[in-house]
């Protein structure tokens, strides 16, 4: 018989491996190996204390510097009040951003032969599918389409992060697959994101039933609502592997709104992608938006700040039809 | 060098500084606190933290002056803990059992997780700055020995050689802390 020591236990990987739930043969052996030894009970939960602690320790350091700068933003960041700062070439001035109207030859460069999405590690990407859904890709983020998605079947991958407004058509599911798992949505706006072993759902609006696939089965792992939010450790194969919790509204909403970056990009995009960020729809009577491009960096700004730099560098003006409508006139 | 009481202070005077000495020296301690009582669920007690540390600022001015910090902190994070549990409804089986638990019983409670968590993060920092990376790759980002390979350019053995150099030092170290920690 084995005798483990505690120090034994927190540097054999496989031991390790069972504590962070990371490899399904290492969980069957050490609990096979507590039910065998039970008098050895102590040192495994002594060495499992400062593994897991050791994991949260490290965890915490990793996330503790972009913490603060959420928390500096929300509190000390100084509001910038848009109105006072007339005339207009001073507001672009204060916001630093770029500002630049060409004509280009519209390039769409937004889909490849293989029915595929994707988004440069540099800037987050907006595209508009066949059936009409839209989809906000964030940096790095991919889509692809299955095969049949134009013949009604709307079945997408993803790997990263992204942002879905699915179309409403009750007799074509919309499903999105990462890994194993497969979330599946009628008309509804989530925000998905598959990366390291981690899967997340977070349900703006709607409805959306999340599935594991295996063996060709696919079994219910939650139904969602919204406000809420799903984590899945894909590395674990129980019930503890997803967790659901509430999240806020404004979590997503800064997460939409927190780096949109314009480099000549078309105007057609740049509307879809304040229309997805803000939640709102934005319609125009010009022709002009087909040819032109336009360059600006945001974050956290406000969908006023945003629409007059807009409609100031394209000579243009907008008006709220309704809190949530807006349109865009000479 | 501020001590915690100077920053205390400073902070319910509404010193931005001071309040973000405090985050950096607290940080990293309530987050782990946290995920000891929220069954390690990291994205909730990230959530939880930061809500938590703007509500700090938020009541700065009607804290009282004269606290033991660290406690302070611990507690009543775990009391933000429990309170956003029970928001969720779920029937957290944890929950009823350290409803259970008497301030004593919290106090010893916070004092050995304060003992624990010292030694161990002591043992981290004396990694070196790659195997600490290391570490972090395979257990935080869970990639695997082959991924971190190609991920720094280097060969598995290297990867293989580091890892277990770091696991060494971390045995060696934690050493102590069992002695410690059994020497009460």
């Amino acid at each position: 018989m084995n005798i483990f020591s505690v120090e034994e236990l927190i540097v054999n990987p496989s031991f390790i491996n069972y504590c962070l739930r990371m490899n399904e043969d290492d969980i069957a052996f050490w609990n096979q190996y507590i039910q065998q030894y039970p008098n050895q009970i102590a040192q495994i939960n002594e060495a499992k204390e400062l593994i897991i602690m050791g994991s949260h320790l490290l965890t915490a350091d990793h996330q503790k510097e972009s913490e603060w700068l959420k928390i500096e933003r929300k509190l000390f960041k100084k509001k910038t009040i848009i109105h006072r700062l007339l005339p207009y070439a001073a507001v672009a001035a204060s916001f630093s951003i770029v500002l630049y109207i060409g004509y280009l030859v519209y390039q769409n460069n937004s889909i490849n032969n293989n029915n595929q999405y994707i988004a440069s590690t540099r800037i987050r990407k907006s595209f508009a599918l066949p059936d009409s859904s839209f989809i906000l890709l964030d940096k790095n983020a991919e889509v692809k389409l299955v095969d049949d998605f134009k013949k009604g079947r709307r079945l997408l991958t993803l790997k990263g992060a992204a942002y879905f407004k699915v179309a409403k058509d009750s007799l074509h599911p919309f499903s999105v697959q990462a890994g194993n798992y497969i979330v599946t949505a009628l008309g509804t706006a989530f925000k998905m994101s598959y990366m390291n072993n981690r899967l997340e759902v977070m349900l703006e609006e709607g409805k959306v039933k999340v599935e594991k696939i295996l063996n060709n089965k696919t079994s219910l792992i939650s139904t969602l609502l919204p406000g809420d939010k799903l984590s899945v450790n894909t590395n674990i194969n129980n019930e503890k592997a997803a967790i659901k919790t509430a999240f806020k509204p404004i979590e997503l909403i800064s997460w939409k709104t927190k780096d949109i970056l314009f480099e000549n990009t078309p105007l057609t995009e740049v509307i879809r992608q304040i229309e997805l960020c803000y939640n709102v729809t934005i319609s125009n009577n010009s022709t002009a938006f087909n040819h032109e491009t336009f360059s600006g960096h945001f974050t956290n700004d406000s969908l006023d700040a945003i629409l007059k730099i807009l409609c100031f560098s394209i000579n243009k003006q907008y008006q709220y039809k309704d809190s949530t409508s807006i349109i865009i006139h000479n | 060098m501020m001590n915690d009481k100077d920053i205390w202070k400073s902070l319910c005077k509404g010193d931005k500084d001071a309040f973000s000495v405090l985050y950096d020296q607290y940080y990293s301690l309530l987050f782990s606190w946290g995920c000891k009582w929220a069954d390690g669920n990291v994205d909730f007690v990230k959530d939880t933290l930061h809500d938590f540390f703007i509500y700090l600022w938020d009541k700065k001015a009607r804290l009282s002056t004269d606290v033991q910090i660290s406690n302070y902190l611990l507690t009543s994070f775990k009391r933000s803990i429990v309170n956003e549990l029970k928001k969720t409804k779920k029937n957290h089986t944890a929950l009823q059992e350290y409803a259970q638990i008497s301030e004593e019983d919290d106090f010893t409670a916070i004092e050995s997780f304060k003992r624990q968590f010292e030694q161990v993060s002591k043992a981290l920092n004396n990694l070196s700055a790659a195997q600490r990376e290391v570490i972090e790759l395979r257990y935080i980002h869970r990639f695997s020995l082959q991924q971190i390979a190609d991920k720094k350019n280097a060969t598995l053995r290297t990867v293989y050689n580091l890892m277990h150099r770091a696991l060494q030092k971390l045995k060696d170290e934690v050493g102590i802390v069992i002695l410690l920690l059994f020497w009460k």
